[in-house]
C-alpha cells in the first residue's frame, strides 16, 4: 500500500516537472528501494518483525520528497536583479534528500544496536553530553539564520542545525541519568546539563526549539514525581521557561502581536504574511488538493520546510494532512503503550521523551501555522526540507521502537523497593 | 501523556473547524494567487456576457483577459466589467471575483488551478442597450453623467452607462490629465453624488402625500416668492408674478419652488427628514448584491430657513442624491410601492457555483402615496415634457425633471427621472447630466430627450426585456 501510494506520488512530480525527471525516477525508485531493504534485513538488528513505526516514518519521508523534489521557493531559479541566474533549480536537490533519509536509516539501526545494551547506552552519557554541549557552542559561535536566529552552521558548501543532533543526546543523557538517578551529585550534573542546553538554545533566539526542549524536560521530570528531586526538576523548569520568554520578549511579543490576528489588513503584510498564504492555501487546496506541484504555497519562504505543512495541505489534500498529524499520534501512542512494558525505566523514559518531542514539534509547526497557537517557526518531523532535521528525527524514532522492544532488561543498580517506587509513579 | 495528546487533538480540532468555517473566506482572500494576479484583479478562468448571451469579457487557461471586439460594446460596458488594472473598483469582474473562485468546500479551488469551465457570470445589462444610451448621451451634448434603466417588477438592470468612459483595447494617452476623462474610473450610476435639482420633489412630494390630508384638493397660492426667517425663495416663474392660485399638481407641473417650500414648512423638518430617511436617505450604502450603492444624503436643518427651503427643492450644499437610488424610489411609486435596487448580475454558473440573483428591496411606500404620486408625474409629462416642450415620449411616461444650478463656471446638473406605465414596457429611467452649459437647456430639454430617446430603442426592442 506504501509503495503504491509513493508510486502515485511520484507519478504525480513526474507528470509536473520539466526537467529532470531521469534523476526524479532514480530518486524515488531509490527511495522505495530503500524501504523494502530495511524491511527485508531490519529484523535483523530490531529484533522485531513488525514495522509499524518504521512504516509511518517512510510515508512521511515519502510526503517530503514528493513536496521538495519540484520548484519550490529553496531550490527554484532564482534571478538577480541584474536579471543574472544566481542559482538554478536542479533535481539532484531530490537525491540530497534521498542520501539524507537512508543516512537516517543508518542512525537508526545504529542507535537500536546501542541501546540494546543499556550498560552500553550509558556509557554514552558523558560522551553524547560534552559533544552536544560542543556542537551548541560551535552554534552559538558560528551560527547564522533568519529573522536574528542562530540555527545554521555552514563549513563550506554544507550547512546544518547542531540544535537537531542535541535533541538525541538530551534524550539519552536524561534517560539514563534518571535511570541512576540516587544522588544529588546526579541531580545537579542533569540540571547543569539541561540548563546550558536550553540555555544555549535561548542564546541561539530559537524560540520554538526551547519549548521543544522544556517540554521534553518536564516529561522527563515527569517521571520522577512526588520527591523533592523532581520537584527540583520542576521549579527549574519553570525558571529556565521564564527566563527564555524574558530573554526573547522582543521576539515573543512579535509572535503574540500577530497571534489570532493574520488575517486582518495590515498584519497580512506585517509578521502575519507566511501564516495568512498557509490559510489562503490550505483552504484553497480542500479535501483531496489542487494536485501535487500544483500550488502556490510552495514558492512562498519556507515552503517547503518550516511551512510545508499548508503545501502538503493545498497539493495533497487535508486529508493528507490529516493522515500526517495522526501518524505522529501514533508514534505517541505506540510509545505510551510500549514504555509500560518496557524492560527498564530508561527504555520508558527514552521512548516517550522522544515521542513528546516528536508531537510538541509537530504541534508548534501545524498549530503554529495556523494561529491555534503563536507562531515559533520549526520545522515538520521527517516531512520538512533538511537534513540534520531528518537524522535527528530518525535518531528519536529508535528510542521509540527501543521503548517497545523486548530487550534484555538490565540489572538493576538500585535497591528493589526504590525501583519499584519509580516504576509505579512513572504511570499515575 | 494522554492529556498531552487529548489537547493536540483539540488543537487540530480548531484548525480543522476553522479552516470548515471560514476557509471559503480565505480562499477568496485577493492574496490568492490562484484566484487574484497581483495587481489585484481576478485571473481565475471564467468570462461575463450580457443578457442576451454577447460575450463582453473573458479569462482564459492563461489568465490572459480579452474584451469583446467592439469598441462601442468596450465603452459602453467598461464600468459594469471593469479595466484591465484594476481602477475601476466597482466593475463585475472584481465586485463578483468570489464567485470567479468557484470554490468548493470540499474540491477547494480545483476546479480553478486545473482550467475547468470556469464561472460565466451573466448580467441583466442588455449591451446594445447601453450602446444606444451612451450615444444619446453624447448626441445631446453630454460629457460626464449616466443613463439607466430597470425593469422596476423584477429589479433588473437593463441598462447602465457612466460617462466619460473609454475604450480598454485603446487607453487615451491624455486619461490622467485631460478633463475630459474627469473621474472616469467612477461608475457614477452608483457613486455618483451630485445635486439633484428639482427632481428632489419627488421626495417632498411623497412627503406631502404622507403627511398633509388635504393635499390633492387644496389651492396653493404662489406670487413668485416667499420670505423665510433668513432669506427668500423664488418661483421660476417669479419674472411672471408667479403661479398664482393652483392646485399641487399643478406646482408639480410648474416646478414651484414657493408652494414646494409651502408644503415643506407646513410638513416640517422632523417629518420630511423620517421621509428622507425611510426612502434610504443618509445611510451610507445599499449593497444590491455585491454592488455597492451609495446613497443619497440630505440635511434640512430647520424648518422655515433658506437650507431648509432649497434641501426641499433640491438646491444647497446639504442635499446629494445618487441615480441608483432616485431609480429605486420611482420604481417604487410605478410599482406600487416596492422599490427594488437595480439588479446588475443574474446569474454566475460555473464548476461548483451555482447562483441567480433575487432583487432587493430599496425603497418601501405606500401604494396610496404612490397612486398619487403618478398622477402628478404623469401630469408633467402630458402637460409639460410633451404638451410644452415636444418631447416625444413612445410609450406612456410620467417622470420629473430637475437642474441643479452650480456655480457659475460649473454650469447645471441636469436630471430627468420617470418610468413608462405600459403594463408591456415595465421600465424606469433616470438620466443625469453634470456640469452642462447653461445653452444646453434644462433636465427636461436634455436629460429628458436623453431618456426618451433610450426609451424608444426598448420600445423598439421589446423582446430585451422579457
Amino acid at each position: 500500500m506504501l509503495t503504491l501510494f509513493q508510486l502515485f506520488c511520484a507519478a504525480g512530480v513526474l507528470a509536473k516537472a520539466t526537467e529532470g525527471t531521469f534523476t526524479l525516477v532514480i530518486a524515488f525508485l531509490g527511495f522505495i528501494l530503500i524501504e523494502w531493504l530495511y524491511m527485508l534485513l531490519g529484523t535483523a538488528i530490531t529484533g522485531s518483525d513488525y514495522f509499524e513505526l518504521e512504516s509511518l516514518a517512510f510515508f512521511l519521508c515519502g510526503i517530503g520528497l514528493t513536496i521538495s523534489a519540484l520548484p519550490n521557493s529553496s531550490n527554484r531559479t532564482k534571478i538577480n536583479a541584474d536579471g543574472e541566474i544566481t542559482s538554478s533549480y536542479s533535481a539532484n536537490e531530490s537525491l540530497k534528500t534521498l542520501v539524507f533519509i537512508a543516512l537516517g536509516v543508518v542512525i537508526y539501526l545504529v542507535l537500536i544496536y546501542i541501546l540494546r545494551d543499556v550498560d552500553l547506552a550509558i556509557k554514552f552519557r558523558y560522551p553524547a553530553a560534552i559533544a552536544s554541549l560542543g556542537l551548541l557552542a560551535m552554534n552559538i559561535v558560528l551560527g547564522s539564520g533568519l529573522n536574528g536566529t542562530k540555527s545554521w552552521v555552514a563549513i563550506g558548501p554544507v550547512s546544518f542545525q547542531p540544535s537537531e543532533f542535541v535533541k538525541v543526546a538530551f534524550i539519552l543523557v536524561g534517560a539514563v541519568t534518571l535511570e541512576y538517578l540516587i544522588s544529588n551529585q546526579s541531580l545537579i550534573l542533569y540540571i547543569g546539563y539541561c540548563l546550558a542546553c536550553i540555555g544555549g538554545v535561548v542564546l541561539l533566539k530559537d524560540f520554538g526549539m526551547v519549548l521543544i526542549f522544556f517540554v521534553t524536560f518536564i516529561v522527563i521530570a515527569y517521571f520522577r514525581s512526588g520527591d523533592i528531586r523532581t520537584l527540583v526538576f520542576i521549579v527549574t523548569g519553570a525558571v529556565l521557561a521564564g527566563l527564555a520568554v524574558l530573554y526573547n520578549s522582543e521576539t515573543v511579543k512579535g509572535r503574540f502581536a500577530t497571534y489570532r490576528h493574520v488575517m486582518d489588513e495590515g498584519i497580512i503584510t506585517n509578521g502575519g504574511w507566511q501564516q495568512a498564504h498557509a490559510h489562503i492555501y490550505m483552504a484553497s487546496g480542500g479535501l483531496f488538493g489542487v494536485g501535487i506541484g500544483n500550488g502556490k504555497m510552495r514558492m512562498q519562504g519556507e515552503g517547503v520546510s518550516d511551512c510545508v505543512f499548508a503545501t502538503i495541505c493545498e497539493e495533497m489534500g487535508l486529508i493528507i494532512g490529516l493522515s500526517i498529524l495522526a501518524c505522529f499520534v501514533g508514534i505517541m501512542l505506540y510509545a505510551i503503550r510500549a514504555a509500560k512494558k518496557a524492560g527498564s525505566s530508561f527504555y520508558a523514559i527514552a521512548s516517550v521523551s522522544a515521542a513528546t518531542m516528536l508531537l510538541t514539534q509537530l504541534a508548534l509547526n501545524t498549530l503554529g501555522l495556523t494561529d491555534v497557537i503563536p507562531f515559533t517557526g520549526v520545522t515538520l518531523p521527517f516531512v520538512s526540507e533538511g537534513g540534520s532535521s531528518m537524522l535527528c528525527c530518525w535518531g528519536l524514532l529508535a528510542y521509540i521502537r527501543c521503548g517497545g522492544t523486548e530487550f534484555r532488561p538490565p540489572i538493576p543498580k538500585v535497591k528493589a523497593a526504590a525501583y519499584t517506587q519509580t516504576r509505579r509513579r512513572m504511570w499515575h | 501523556m494522554y492529556v498531552f495528546v487529548a489537547l493536540f487533538l483539540v488543537g487540530v480540532l480548531i484548525m480543522v473547524g476553522e479552516l470548515a468555517f471560514k476557509g471559503k473566506g480565505w480562499a477568496e482572500n485577493e492574496l490568492n494567487r490562484h484566484v487574484y494576479s497581483t495587481d489585484g484583479t481576478p485571473s481565475a478562468k471564467g468570462s461575463i456576457t450580457d443578457r442576451t448571451g454577447q460575450l463582453l469579457f473573458s479569462i482564459d487557461e492563461e489568465s490572459e483577459k480579452s474584451y469583446n471586439s467592439s469598441s462601442n460594446i468596450r465603452k459602453a460596458t467598461l464600468h459594469l466589467i471593469g479595466d484591465r488594472l484594476g481602477n475601476i473598483s466597482t466593475g463585475t469582474e472584481r465586485l463578483y471575483a468570489e464567485y470567479m473562485c468557484d470554490y468548493s468546500q470540499l474540491e477547494g479551488l480545483y476546479a480553478v488551478v486545473n482550467n475547468s469551465r470556469g464561472t460565466n457570470i451573466t448580467l441583466n445589462v442588455c449591451a446594445q442597450a447601453n450602446i444606444a444610451a451612451m450615444e444619446a448621451f453624447k448626441d445631446r451634448g453630454g460629457v460626464k453623467g449616466c443613463v439607466l434603466v430597470y425593469n422596476y417588477r423584477t429589479g433588473e438592470l437593463l441598462c447602465s452607462v457612466s460617462m466619460p468612459t473609454y475604450d480598454v483595447e485603446d487607453i487615451p494617452q491624455n486619461i490622467g490629465s485631460s478633463e475630459k476623462y474627469e473621474g472616469v474610473y467612477l461608475d457614477r450610476t452608483i457613486k455618483g453624488l451630485v445635486m439633484p435639482g428639482s427632481v428632489m420633489k419627488i421626495v417632498t412630494g411623497i412627503s406631502a402625500v404622507e403627511n398633509i390630508a388635504d393635499i390633492d384638493t387644496r389651492t396653493f397660492r404662489c406670487d413668485g416668492k416667499i420670505h423665510l426667517d433668513d432669506g427668500s425663495m423664488k418661483c421660476v416663474n417669479a419674472s411672471d408674478g408667479g403661479c398664482g392660485y393652483v392646485s399641487f399638481e399643478e406646482a408639480f407641473n410648474n416646478s414651484c419652488n414657493v408652494i414646494f417650500t409651502q408644503a415643506a414648512d407646513e410638513i416640517g423638518a422632523a417629518k420630511l427628514t423620517r421621509t428622507a430617511n425611510e426612502l434610504g436617505f443618509n445611510t451610507d450604502l445599499f449593497m444590491a448584491d455585491l454592488v455597492p450603492i451609495k446613497m443619497s444624503r440630505v440635511n434640512f436643518g430647520k424648518t422655515h430657513t433658506q437650507a431648509f427651503s432649497r434641501a426641499s427643492v433640491g438646491l444647497g450644499e446639504n442635499l446629494l442624491m445618487n441615480p441608483s437610488h432616485l431609480l429605486g424610489i420611482v420604481g417604487a411609486i410605478a410599482n406600487g410601492g416596492t422599490g427594488y435596487a437595480p439588479l446588475r448580475v443574474k446569474s454566475c454558473i460555473g464548476t461548483f457555483v451555482n447562483k441567480s440573483f433575487q432583487p432587493s428591496i430599496m425603497v418601501q411606500l405606500n401604494p396610496d402615496v404612490c397612486s398619487l404620486m403618478d398622477k402628478y408625474l404623469h401630469s408633467n409629462v402630458t402637460n409639460v415634457y410633451t404638451g410644452e416642450y415636444g418631447i416625444d415620449f413612445s410609450v406612456d411616461f410620467a417622470a420629473k425633471s430637475g437642474t441643479g444650478a452650480l456655480n457659475d463656471d460649473e454650469g447645471n446638473n441636469v436630471w430627468f427621472a420617470g418610468y413608462s406605465r405600459d403594463e408591456s414596457l415595465p421600465l424606469a429611467a433616470v438620466c443625469m447630466v453634470e456640469n452642462i452649459d447653461n445653452s444646453y437647456g434644462g433636465g427636461a430639454t436634455l436629460a429628458g430627450k436623453i431618456v426618451a430617446d433610450v426609451m424608444e430603442y426598448f420600445d423598439e426592442n421589446r423582446d430585451i426585456v422579457s
